[in-house]
């Protein structure tokens, strides 16, 4: 089977816009670049989902830290956590704190983490608009698993 | 016209994510600075704004309320500097 990347251009006058919401205290003296993403604005969806309501400011951090945890399960960013009924939240690591190192091709953390953006564009081909996949296509599919990601269910 | 490259890989199959053109947007984030990186290969993001907002009590962005701004370079990469909130912030990245 040929094995093949290709990439999807940007243009400026197009409507992708990713974010993120990160603590401050989680990069400071950070080695390890933290990658905006689609995964991080999944991320954002699911946390302004639990925030909204909030009247306590100290508790965003709470909530941000849930949904950046429930995002790396349901995503398996991390091979090393094994799944039980009995995990807790404290053995899950933040998106942040997961080492990936991008510059490894072996790397499993960055070849998991990748692998998610590569669904989504495949997604993005196979439900494109047009003759050829566009960022249209993959802001689509972006924004449908936010939507669904931000009440928690899958 | 000026491309913007962001981080999505369409593929076929995936050997090894880092075989290919491939472009990811990394924030990296050092003392009260963020560096947006990018990584790749050939040419990486261009002049995409980068937008660092405080967040709202309900975990919103507080979009009248920008911190700081900036654009990526032509290698991708820049350097934003902000009023530390001590608390979480929200970064937008856009064309």
């Amino acid at each position: 089977m040929t094995k093949k990347l290709k990439l999807t251009a940007v243009s400026s006058g197009s409507n992708l816009v990713l974010d993120m919401v990160v603590p401050e205290f989680s990069f400071a003296g950070r080695k390890n670049p933290i990658a905006t993403s689609p995964i991080t604005r999944i991320i954002s969806s699911r946390f302004a989902s639990l925030a909204k309501g909030n009247t306590d400011p100290k508790a965003l951090s709470k909530l941000y830290l849930r949904a950046n945890k429930e995002m790396v399960i349901r995503f398996g960013l991390n091979k090393k956590v094994k799944i039980s009924k009995n995990l807790s939240g404290d053995e899950v690591p933040t998106l942040e704190e997961i080492p990936i190192n991008w510059n490894d091709p072996k790397d499993l953390y960055s070849v998991s983490y990748l692998s998610v953006l590569a669904g989504f564009s495949q997604l993005a081909s196979s439900h494109k608009q047009g003759s050829t996949v566009s960022v249209g296509d993959v802001n689509s599919i972006i924004e449908v698993f936010a939507k669904d990601a931000s009440d928690g269910v899958f | 016209m000026k491309r913007l490259m962001a981080l999505f890989l369409f593929l076929g199959c995936v050997r090894s994510p880092s075989d290919s053109l491939l472009y990811i947007l990394l924030l990296q984030i050092r003392s009260g600075k963020i560096t947006l990186n990018g990584q790749d290969i050939k040419g990486a993001y261009k002049t995409a704004l980068v937008e660092v907002y405080p967040l709202t009590q309900e975990g919103d962005c507080d979009l009248g309320n920008l911190l700081a701004k900036d654009y990526t370079d032509k290698y991708g990469k820049y350097s934003i500097s902000y009023p530390p909130t001590g608390s979480l912030v929200c970064v937008k990245v856009k064309p």
